[in-house]
């Protein structure tokens, strides 16, 4: 991960295989937070949930996994360079939308789409 | 294949605990990579004519979706054959993922093997 001010950006290969170190990677800057064990918990396994989505919506291209640490949120963009629609229908999706807030899904000029979503400072026990 | 490969961190144990029921005891984490060789383990199961399963996640640090995708397939083909499968779990957030997903209604979820096989035989 590099570092430009508040903002993290990982890149990975568009394989499962990685998406533990995606696990670790996210876990080890929310925990670093004002969040609960819980919250970071529920973090991991919406952003590892946007990236196994993104792997297979991109078909195995590259996905870049955006973080961007706020006064009031850590935001995270997952994107992938799939253009096909999105399954609304899918469990993974169906979680992230249960454990974050404000889960938005983009589809850009049909050359990639972006699954935005946050958790807020706000909702810490 | 690469030379340098992440290491897969999943294993399943194997044991009957009756006549009738075997446990499959998970370790490590579920998720789209590692979620094949749980099912392969719980498929070689079923098709030596285990019908009556206890899962074991007490070893398990993480689920994602498709792990929870591989526990409803089981489910399935082990009703097929009037089976049914039960879950060992006390991870406080794997629990909450069986809550918000709804399989709370569907799986039997115990502490331990003994109160498993009490209520699955």
């Amino acid at each position: 991960m590099t570092s430009l001010k508040n903002e993290f950006v990982l890149t990975i290969p568009g394989n499962p295989k990685y998406l533990s170190v995606v696990r670790l990677a996210v876990s080890g800057l929310a925990s670093r937070l004002q969040f609960s064990y819980e919250d970071v918990e529920d973090i991991k396994l919406a952003v590892a949930e946007a990236c196994a989505h993104a792997i297979s919506h991109g078909q195995g291209q590259e996905i870049t996994i955006e973080c961007q640490v706020s006064d009031t949120a850590l935001s995270f963009s997952i994107k992938d360079k799939g253009t096909e629609p999105l399954d609304e229908e899918d469990l993974g999706l169906f979680l992230i939308r249960s454990l974050m807030d404000d889960v938005r899904i983009e589809m850009q000029n049909g050359s990639e789409s972006r699954l935005r979503m946050k958790k807020a400072f706000s909702a810490v026990s | 294949m690469d030379s340098k490969d992440v290491s897969m961190d999943i294993k399943v144990n194997v044991k009957d605990l009756s006549n009738t029921v075997a446990l499959a005891e998970v370790q490590g984490e579920i998720d789209v990579y590692t979620s094949p060789k749980v099912k392969e383990a719980l498929t070689a199961l079923i098709e030596k004519g285990k019908y009556n399963l206890v899962i074991g996640l007490e070893e398990v640090r993480y689920i994602d979706s498709t792990g929870l995708g591989v526990l409803i397939g089981t489910l399935k083909k082990v009703r097929e054959h009037n089976g049914t499968v039960a879950i060992i779990c006390n991870n406080p957030q794997i629990k909450k993922i069986f809550n918000i997903t709804g399989l709370v209604k569907i799986f039997g979820i115990y502490k331990n093997a003994d109160e498993a096989l009490k209520n699955i035989a």
